[in-house]
This record gives structure tokens, C-alpha cells and sequence, in this order.
């Protein structure tokens, strides 16, 4: 073997090895994404949907993941940013089938009281603004701290925590009317 | 000393330093309505957990772990190819660290014409295809054009989607050589997932593997009257 294939095939074996951390990783963060999915989208088709869109534009952009970084921020930011693309889009259409979604429980499990609080907590969600709204579902349900969230959204801290502020008091609002 | 609400939910976060942590915390022990305010706070987040954690504990559907599958599937038969096409004298290898071009290399048969060429170049029909449409032209077969582009070999090399597949051929003294193939234009047209990620998917691919810009209409018809010969950049 030649130094140039002996190279080639450390540099090949490299990206076999990086490869397969990258591929190990997005499988592993799977239920996560599944989760931060669930909470941005307004059922469950979507949020796969949104999972797949999120994994697909991943593999074809893993190059720009650079290894020794984290792979969950990378991956939110990705599924964060498609959701956004698609919010204008999102908001015409649901003033069009508002009524046919409102009728959607997505509560599955559980005895009826649970089911119908289940319910009332995606209602309360999607009465926050988009932008509240990924505040909250970072912080709140995917354990993010302040400055991960701000990064993965892209703002400033200081935006983040009053939207998240804001959203908090929206939902904590919303829920004790109800309850 | 008060405490705002803003104090208060990065306290329950874990977000405030020691200290002011601390005064919180004194001010909260002082005061029931603060008090009842943090219990607020908090039992939002497990109002949370009770309705999304429950996801974690799903499986995950097969629809979205065979996306990674196969990718990984992908790799290893870019690997296997490697041993018999001198895969590493490539010069895509050279830059890019390699990851993309091993990944893209999943020469899939896409279009095996009934003629002599090796399998991983286009067939005649094929061929006449990339060798005539225009970029952001279809071509009967319903195969679109997407972009035409140099590798740092100066071959032209043409980004395209279709029913059968998409993918990037560039032109050597053989033929068009599939470099990279992928899947069919997408046909779903839910919320997410409108046609057109295969075609992100080749752009994105295409210009990893350009050697500057696009050709735009006057160079790409140039280079369509030129035969797509291969032109040094420099």
C-alpha cells in the first residue's frame, strides 16, 4: 500500500467513525425530537412530519455539523427553523380549519379527566405566540437552560426570557381559568 | 426588596446565581402569596412533563429510524465500491473531510440503459437528457434540470430531480457519470414535507461539489454547444 492510499483510507476510516457517531447521535436524540415535535406541531401526523423534515434536511447537511459539538442543539435548531419556515403558511391554513382541529383531542391514555386536561394543555399552547411558544416547550419541557435556548432560537437572552415570561403568564392564565 | 415574576421563574429554572438564589428563596420563605406564586410556576413545568415526557416513552416509528438506517446503509456501500473504482483518487475526497462524498456515494443504478456502459453512467435516453434540457426545464421523461455547475476537475456536472430518482452526473470522456443519486422528487404534499427537499437535497450536494458558481444561461448554453467538455478552471 502506497502513502497516499494509506492516507486515504485513515481519512476514510475517520469519516466512517464520525459518520457513525452522527448517525448514532440523531438516533438517540430521536424520542427527543419526537417530544420538541409533539409540542410544536398541532398533532401527531405533524409532528412526525415535522421530525422527518428535520432529519432529512439533517443527513443532507451533516457536514456542517462539526464534530465535538452538540448534537441536540444542532438538531433543535434545525427542527426549530423548519417549524418557523412553515409558520406563515401554518397560521393561513389554520384560520381556514380551525374548527375542524379544535375538535381534535390528542389525549389518548388515561381516565377521562386526564384526557380532557391533556387537551387543554395543547389548546393553552397554541393560543402562545410562536415565539412564546418555543421559549416555553424549550425551556420548560426540554430542560434547556436560558442561554442553550437563546442560542438554538437565535436571540439574545435577554428576548428569550421575556418570551418565556410572557408565555408562562399566558399559559398559567389560561390553565387556571380553566381548572 | 422585591421580588419580580421575572426573578421568580429563573429561580424555579435554576437560573440565578447563588446569592440572589438565596434572597429569593428568603423572600419566598417570608412571603405565602410569593410562595404560592413559585408553587404556580413550578407545577407548570410538571403539568408539561405530564403531557409531552409520556412521547419519549413511544416508539419510535419506522418511518423515521429507516431514514437514518438508511443513511448508514449508504455509506457502506460507498465503502464497498471504494476497493474497485479507486474511489480515493477522487478529488471530491479532498475537501469537505470526506463525510458527504462517502455518504453520496450510493451509486444507486438509476438509470442502467440497455447499452455498454458501466452501470453507474447515464443510459442513452438518459444521457440525451442531461445532454439537451436547460436547467429549470423539464424534460419529456419529466426529469427537471435543476443546475449546472464545475467539479475542481472543470467537468460539468448537472444537478437534476425526477419520477425515477434525483441526483449530480458530470460529463467525462465516457458519458455522464452518476456521482451522486438520491431520491425521487417527492410526491407528499403534507405540511412539512412539500415537494422539493429532493431538490434541496441536490442543491445542497451540488454545491459541495462546485468549483465556484453555477453556470447561468449563457455559459450553461455555451457549454451544452461545447459538448459539456471539460474546462480547466485554471
Amino acid at each position: 500500500m502506497d502513502e497516499t492510499s494509506e492516507v486515504a483510507r485513515f481519512i476514510h476510516e475517520q469519516a466512517l467513525m464520525q459518520n457513525d457517531a452522527f448517525l448514532t447521535g440523531l438516533t438517540t436524540l430521536l424520542p427527543r425530537l419526537r417530544r420538541f415535535a409533539a409540542g410544536l406541531a398541532r398533532n401527531p401526523a405533524d409532528a412526525d412530519d415535522l421530525c422527518q423534515a428535520a432529519i432529512e434536511r439533517a443527513l443532507v447537511s451533516r457536514q456542517q455539523w462539526q464534530e465535538g459539538t452538540r448534537l441536540d442543539s444542532w438538531m433543535y435548531r434545525i427542527m426549530r427553523n423548519i417549524w418557523i419556515d412553515t409558520a406563515r403558511a401554518r397560521t393561513r391554513r389554520d384560520k381556514t380549519f380551525v374548527e375542524e382541529e379544535a375538535g381534535m383531542g390528542v389525549g389518548t391514555m388515561g381516565d377521562q379527566e386526564t384526557q380532557v386536561e391533556l387537551t387543554m394543555v395543547d389548546r393553552a399552547l397554541q393560543t402562545l405566540p410562536d415565539e412564546q411558544r418555543e421559549a416555553v416547550l424549550l425551556v420548560l419541557v426540554e430542560g434547556y437552560k436560558y442561554a442553550e435556548a437563546a442560542d438554538i432560537i437565535g436571540c439574545p437572552i435577554g428576548t428569550l426570557t421575556s418570551r418565556l415570561l410572557r408565555g408562562r403568564s399566558a399559559l398559567m392564565a389560561v390553565l387556571g381559568e380553566a381548572s | 426588596m422585591t421580588i419580580t415574576s421575572e426573578q421568580l421563574a429563573a429561580f424555579a429554572d435554576g437560573e440565578l446565581d447563588e446569592m440572589t438564589a438565596a434572597r429569593v428563596r428568603r423572600a419566598v420563605e417570608a412571603d405565602p402569596a410569593l410562595a404560592s406564586e413559585l408553587e404556580q410556576v413550578t407545577q407548570l413545568r410538571a403539568i408539561l412533563a405530564a403531557r409531552f415526557d409520556p412521547v419519549l416513552a413511544q416508539p419510535v416509528p419506522e418511518q423515521l429510524s429507516g431514514l437514518i438506517e438508511d443513511a448508514a446503509k449508504v455509506v457502506n456501500l460507498g465503502d464497498a465500491r471504494s476497493a474497485r473504482q479507486k474511489f480515493w483518487q477522487r478529488q471530491e475526497i479532498r475537501f469537505g473531510g470526506g463525510l458527504a462524498v462517502a455518504a453520496s456515494l450510493a451509486l444507486v443504478v438509476l438509470v442502467v440503459g440497455r447499452n455498454a456502459q458501466p452501470a453507474d453512467y447515464a443510459g442513452t435516453q438518459f444521457a440525451m437528457v442531461l445532454d439537451d434540457t436547460l436547467s429549470g426545464q423539464t424534460a419529456p421523461d419529466g426529469t427537471k434540470l435543476l443546475v449546472s455547475f464545475r467539479d475542481n476537475s472543470g467537468q460539468a456536472c448537472r444537478g437534476f430531480t425526477g419520477n425515477a430518482g434525483s441526483g449530480i452526473a458530470c460529463r467525462d470522456d465516457r458519458g455522464w457519470k452518476l456521482k451522486m443519486s438520491g431520491a425521487a422528487a417527492s410526491q407528499s404534499s403534507t405540511q412539512f414535507r412539500q415537494a422539493g427537499s429532493a431538490d434541496a437535497a441536490i442543491m445542497a450536494a451540488a454545491q459541495e461539489m462546485a468549483d465556484g458558481p453555477a453556470l447561468d444561461s449563457s455559459a450553461e448554453q455555451a457549454a451544452r454547444a461545447d459538448g459539456w467538455k471539460v474546462k480547466p478552471s485554471r
